[in-house]
C-alpha cells in the first residue's frame, strides 16, 4: 500500500475540490488530513517517502482499489486505443477532430473520484517513491508516423491537451507529438501526479484510404 | 471549486466512509489500460506504458468542375461554360466562357475520367488544358461524338492523386477537305449538347 500523507501529516490536493472528498475517505482508512487556503495550485499528492518504486499508469492501470482506502499497484498489460474516423467529406479539411478511446476510466486511483471523462479522455498518472532527492523524469516516445502498409501519417498530427475534472492547474503539459521523445515533466521525489488526455487529430493532409496505426511509450525513469 | 461539484464529492465522501470495509466493491471491473509498477535499486529504475492511436481514413474520390473548395466535402459551384459552336468552320479562339476549372482529388490509387459526350460535334472540340500554379495537370478525356470517353488518371504521390487544370474548348480548325478533315456539320444534324464527366475508382 502506498500511504499518502502530506509532509504535515495530512494529504493535499492543492485547489481542488475533491479535498473535502478525500478528507472523508482519507479518515477511513487513518490518513491524516491536513486542509489548505483555497488557492489555485496544481493537485500534487504527496505520499510517504519508502523503498524505492515507481508506477506509470496510461488508463486504468493495475490497482485494485484506490490507493486511500487499500488499493495496491500492480502491472496491466492491456493497451488502450485512442482512435478517430474521417468521414469521406472531411479528409484534409484541415478542421481538426478530437479523438476518442475505449478507456472507461473515470476513477482517480488516488481516491477514486471521478477525474477523467471517458471515452474522450484517458487517465495518465505516476508517482515516484525513493528515500532519496532525484525527481523521476516522465517522457512519451512516438515514431514519426502511424502507418497502414507503406502509407502514412505524420504522428505530428495529433495533439493532446491535459485537464482534469476540476483542476485548474494541471502537471503535465499540453502538446503535439514530434515523432520523437518529448518530456512530460518531472514526478517530484514521494509525489503523486495525475491527468486526463484529450487527443485531436488535425485532418490538415489527404493521407491515402487505410488503417493507420502507431503506439506512443511513456516512460518514467527514476534515476 | 464549483458548489455542483461539491455536492457529488460530498456524497461519495460519506459512501467510502461507510463502506470502508467494502472498498474493493466500489472499483469497477474496468477495461484496463496499460501500467507498470518497478520497485529496486536498479539505477535508473524505469516503467513505461502504452498507448496505440488508430486514425481510419476511407476511400475518397473528388471532382470538382466550376469553382467552389479544392477539398472533399467543399461545396464546388458548377460552372455553365458557352461554347460557340456556329460556324463549323471552327476556329481557335475560344470564346469568351468556355474556359471551366477542374480538379480530381483520389486516396486509393489511380482514377478514371470519362467524359459522356450527347450530340454530334464533339469531335471537331479541342481542348487544352492549363495547370497554372497547380503542380499537376489534369488531362481532359478525348470527345467522341454521342458516347463517352475514359481517361487513366495517374497517381501523384504514393496512392493520392491531385490534378487539376483549366480547360478550354474550342474547335479544332477546318483541315482541308482533301486530307480528310472535318467538314462543315449539316444544319440538320444534332449538335453537341452536353457532357457529363463521371470520376470512378477501381
Amino acid at each position: 500500500m502506498i500511504r499518502v500523507a502530506h509532509s504535515h501529516g495530512g494529504w493535499r490536493r492543492g485547489n481542488d475540490a475533491r479535498r473535502g472528498a478525500g478528507a472523508a475517505a482519507a479518515a477511513a482508512v487513518t490518513i491524516a488530513l491536513a486542509l489548505l487556503p483555497d488557492v489555485a495550485q496544481a493537485y500534487v499528492i504527496t505520499i510517504a517517502s519508502g523503498s524505492r518504486a515507481i508506477f506509470l499508469q496510461i488508463g486504468a492501470g493495475g490497482y485494485n482499489a484506490p490507493s486511500n482506502q487499500g488499493g495496491t499497484p500492480a502491472n496491466n498489460t492491456t493497451i488502450n486505443t485512442v482512435s478517430v474516423t474521417i468521414a469521406a467529406a472531411d479528409v484534409g479539411s484541415g478542421t481538426s477532430r478530437e479523438m476518442t478511446s475505449n478507456s472507461t476510466v473515470a476513477q482517480s486511483p488516488i481516491d477514486g473520484f471521478a477525474y477523467c471523462n471517458p471515452p474522450a479522455q484517458v487517465y495518465i498518472g505516476a508517482w515516484s517513491r525513493t528515500n532519496g532527492n532525484n525527481n523521476a523524469t516522465l517522457t512519451v516516445t512516438t515514431p514519426a508516423s502511424l502507418t497502414s502498409g507503406t502509407s502514412t501519417i505524420p504522428f505530428s498530427q495529433i495533439r493532446w491537451t491535459m485537464s482534469g475534472n476540476g483542476d485548474t492547474v494541471f502537471q503535465f503539459p499540453d502538446g503535439t507529438f514530434n515523432g520523437g521523445t518529448q518530456s512530460l515533466g518531472t514526478i517530484s521525489p514521494n509525489t503523486w501526479e495525475e491527468q486526463c488526455m484529450t487527443f485531436t487529430y488535425f485532418n490538415s493532409t489527404i493521407p491515402a484510404a487505410g488503417t493507420y496505426t502507431g503506439r506512443a511509450v511513456y516512460t518514467l525513469s527514476l534515476p | 471549486m464549483s458548489p455542483r461539484r461539491s455536492r457529488r464529492l460530498a456524497a461519495a465522501a460519506s459512501l467510502l466512509v461507510s463502506l470502508t470495509g467494502g472498498a474493493l466493491l466500489l472499483w469497477p471491473a474496468l477495461v484496463r489500460a496499460d501500467s507498470r509498477f518497478e520497485t529496486g535499486t536498479a539505477s535508473p529504475t524505469k516503467a513505461s506504458a502504452h498507448l496505440d492511436f488508430t486514425i481510419i481514413v476511407p476511400n475518397v474520390a473528388f471532382l470538382r468542375l466550376g469553382t467552389g473548395g479544392a477539398l472533399p466535402g467543399s461545396s464546388p459551384t458548377l460552372s455553365v461554360t458557352t461554347i460557340d459552336a456556329t460556324g463549323a468552320t471552327g476556329t481557335r479562339t475560344a470564346p469568351a466562357g468556355s474556359l471551366i476549372s477542374a480538379r480530381v482529388v483520389g486516396n486509393a490509387g489511380s482514377l478514371s475520367l470519362s467524359a459522356a459526350a450527347f450530340g454530334r460535334g464533339w469531335s471537331r472540340f479541342v481542348v487544352a488544358a492549363d495547370h497554372g500554379a497547380a503542380v499537376h495537370m489534369l488531362e481532359h478525356p478525348s470527345l467522341v461524338d454521342d458516347a463517352s470517353s475514359a481517361r487513366v488518371l495517374p497517381v501523384t504521390r504514393g496512392r493520392i492523386t491531385e490534378l487539376d487544370a483549366n480547360w478550354t474548348y474550342s474547335l479544332a480548325p477546318t483541315a482541308p477537305r482533301k486530307t480528310g478533315g472535318l467538314r462543315p456539320l449539316p444544319a440538320d444534324e444534332p449538335g453537341p449538347t452536353r457532357l457529363i464527366y463521371s470520376l470512378s475508382m477501381p
